[in-house]
């Protein structure tokens, strides 16, 4: 008590101080709490477009990895009629084409599917960067809300 | 022919991915949300504050007016204006109703004095009022203020009312003690027997009287102790200021004596301390002091009743001898009844018997007398050899009939006083034989001038006025006498000149004639001045 009586007194003396100084700690806070949910946002959006990209390589990868399996098949078909000595013809070449759609329609699948995971990748990354800023901006607007009630 | 290898074989047919990325909108659209309710709490936290603020501001004037018409509870707890109007409205109110009911309270209290059931009559009325007129929300509370201001104030009518009664048996006692102590100090002071029995028995009645006052609470033990001793102390005082008016009733008394005596006992008594037995001293002196003056009053009014009949007989005895018929054996009697003063009787006695008076007047002395009736008595006239008895006679009774007119008024006489002193002579000199002839010319030529002048008015203004005229006069006689004077000089330095013509003067003649011209000059110049 009879430390803390010297205290309030003072308390009491420089209210006016006091309450320019937490107004003041208020705003700085909010202000870095504003700069902190922005980068948060950006930092996110950039997270979602570093994995769309990574989703097109994925993608390019299967690609190539289908096309090198549908010449493998060709190929093998091919081989087996020469050793046969027969001509490319007839059921064969039916083979081949049935082969060679089955493989197109794979591709355009699989590049359907891939697009629509970047797109939609690259939408959560550009509204990641727009949440950021809205909360940010709510965080700046509470601030105001707070230190205007200190006045 | 084996079988060709197929791509199938190889390779798994692409599936249409049917999994949703989630794109983030939702997040976005929330967060969007959450800053228009940040925006929606400010803004309703704004809004409460101010319908909160308006609504003390309004419940306030509400309460204060008497009239707080206060919003229903649902009202009150659904809105922030309406739990802020009732909140300020009941606390106003309630404020307003505690003075009014405190003054109130404090007005009957006093009203009622030491009646209990009257001010519990009159303040149940008031209460039962206020409360009828009250919101219903806050009957509850007014009627708690009521219960407690109603307690508090019989409380302290109680205790005035004992008090009162307290201060009533103490007011008794004390009455009972003075009259006790009366009479057996009446009584002691009697040389009786029987009395100074009875004096006992009062004594006797006297301590219990004190001491049933103790009993009975009205006096404390110490008051009561106090009482007895003053009560004593009484009786011995007023036994000796009793005793003392006897001897002061005794013509043969000797009351300082008395006074010695008491003296001399005290110094071996201890009935009284010191300034009790000073201040029967001071008692004492106070009556004897007293005593005297009555006396002295009573010798006063014998002297002026006496100077009454002497001035009646006077007049009765002058009036005989001025129309003949007085005769000595008259004097004689009036002065064995004491009805006329033995000098003026004296006076008489010598006119009668020396026919001191001349058949007719002087003038100069007739005309003398009639303006100066007033500055001289009836003696002077009546003993003048130069007046005759008819003259003495009709002087005397004008100057009686003067003195009720406005000559014996103060004005009247204030006015010639004037005169006489503007004349550098004494008020009231005119009959003395020092007086010149020159000055009493110069009066009587005044005088007659002021008599002519106020007789000229009206009778009502003659005594208002009479001071006016005689400044008229005095400034009238003031300038006529000063031109005299320039007048007489002048001649003078004429005569002067005239005796000088054709002398050839020197020396010291010629010295004295230039010095007596010059001072004529002078006095003529200051003469004149003042004559401006």
């Amino acid at each position: 008590m009879a430390v803390a009586a010297p205290i309030m007194a003072w308390a009491a003396a420089n209210a006016g101080t006091i309450a320019l100084a937490s107004a003041g700690a208020t705003l700085a806070a909010g202000g870095l709490s504003f700069v902190a949910q922005r980068n948060a946002g950006i930092a996110q959006a950039n997270q979602m477009k570093a994995q769309a990209a990574r989703e097109g390589d994925a993608a390019r990868q299967r690609e190539i990895e289908r096309k090198r399996t549908l010449l493998r098949a060709l190929s093998q078909q091919s081989a087996n009629a020469g050793a046969a000595g027969v001509t490319m013809s007839g059921s064969l070449v039916a083979a081949a084409r049935t082969d060679i759609r089955d493989a197109a329609t794979d591709l355009l699948v699989d590049r359907s599917n891939t697009r629509s995971q970047v797109n939609g990748l690259t939408a959560a990354a550009r509204n990641a960067r727009r949440q950021g800023n809205l909360q940010a901006v709510g965080s700046l607007f509470d601030t105001g809300v707070r230190v205007a009630g200190m006045m | 022919m084996a079988e060709p290898l197929r791509y199938r074989d190889l390779a798994r047919p692409s599936l249409v991915d049917t999994t949703v990325v989630d794109d983030g909108s939702a997040g976005r659209l929330q967060a969007l949300a959450n800053t228009f309710k940040s925006f929606e709490s400010a803004a309703a936290g704004l809004g409460g504050q101010l319908a909160a603020t308006r609504g003390a501001r309004e419940g306030a004037a509400a309460g204060a007016s008497g009239n707080p018409a206060l919003k229903s509870d649902l009202r009150a707890a659904t809105s922030k204006y309406a739990a802020a109007y009732n909140n300020a409205a009941t606390r106003s109110y309630l404020v307003q109703a505690e003075a009014d009911l405190e003054d109130t309270a404090a007005r009957l209290e006093q009203e009622a004095g030491t009646n209990a059931a009257g001010f519990q009559q009159s303040f149940g009325k008031v209460r039962q009022e206020t409360l009828k007129a009250a919101p219903s929300q806050l009957r509850d509370m007014l009627d708690e203020m009521f219960v407690k201001r109603q307690g508090s104030a019989l409380a302290r009518i109680g205790a005035a009312a004992v008090q009162e009664q307290k201060d009533i048996a103490r007011k008794d006692t004390q009455e009972g003690v003075m009259r006790s102590v009366d009479r057996i100090a009446n009584m002691r002071a009697s040389d009786d027997p029987a009395q100074l029995a009875a004096a006992e028995e009062e004594d006797i009645k006297l301590t219990l009287l004190i001491d049933s006052a103790v009993v009975d609470g009205t006096l404390s033990a110490a008051e009561g102790e106090v009482a007895h001793i003053n009560a004593q102390r009484a009786v011995v005082k007023q036994t000796v200021v009793a005793r003392f008016k006897r001897e002061l009733d005794n013509p043969y008394g000797n009351p300082l004596k008395f006074i010695e005596r008491l003296r001399e006992m005290n110094k071996t008594s201890e009935a009284l301390p010191p300034d009790e037995e000073e201040k029967l001293n001071d008692a004492l002196l106070s009556e004897l002091r007293e005593r005297n003056a009555l006396a002295s009053m009573g010798a006063e009014q014998i002297r002026a009743e006496r100077q009454q009949r002497y001035n009646d007989g006077n007049r009765t005895a002058t009036a005989a001898l001025l129309a003949g018929t007085l005769k000595q054996s008259d004097l004689l009697k009036m002065v064995e009844d004491d009805q006329i003063d033995p000098d003026t009787a004296r006076t008489l006695q010598n006119e009668l018997s020396s026919g001191n008076s001349v058949q007719k007047s002087d003038p100069r002395a007739l005309m003398t007398a009639e303006v100066n009736l007033l500055e001289v008595d009836e003696k002077d006239i009546l003993t003048n050899p130069n007046l005759s008895y008819a003259d003495k006679s009709r002087l005397i009774l004008k100057r009686r009939e003067d003195e009720q007119g406005w000559r014996g008024s103060i004005p009247g006489r204030e006015a010639v006083d004037r005169i006489d002193r503007s004349l550098g002579l004494v008020p009231g000199s005119i009959m003395n034989a020092a007086l010149s002839d020159i000055d009493r010319t110069k009066r009587d030529r005044a005088m007659t001038e002021f008599y002519n002048e106020v007789q000229a008015l009206p009778p009502e203004e003659r005594e208002t006025k009479a001071i006016a005229v005689a400044e008229q006069v005095i400034t009238k006689v003031i300038k006529d006498t000063t031109q005299q004077k320039v007048n007489e000089m002048r001649a003078r330095r004429e005569q002067v000149l005239r005796a000088a013509a054709g002398k050839d003067l020197k020396g010291a003649a010629k010295k004295e004639f230039d010095d007596q011209i010059a001072n004529l000059d002078k006095r003529i110049q200051q003469a004149e001045q003042a004559a401006k």
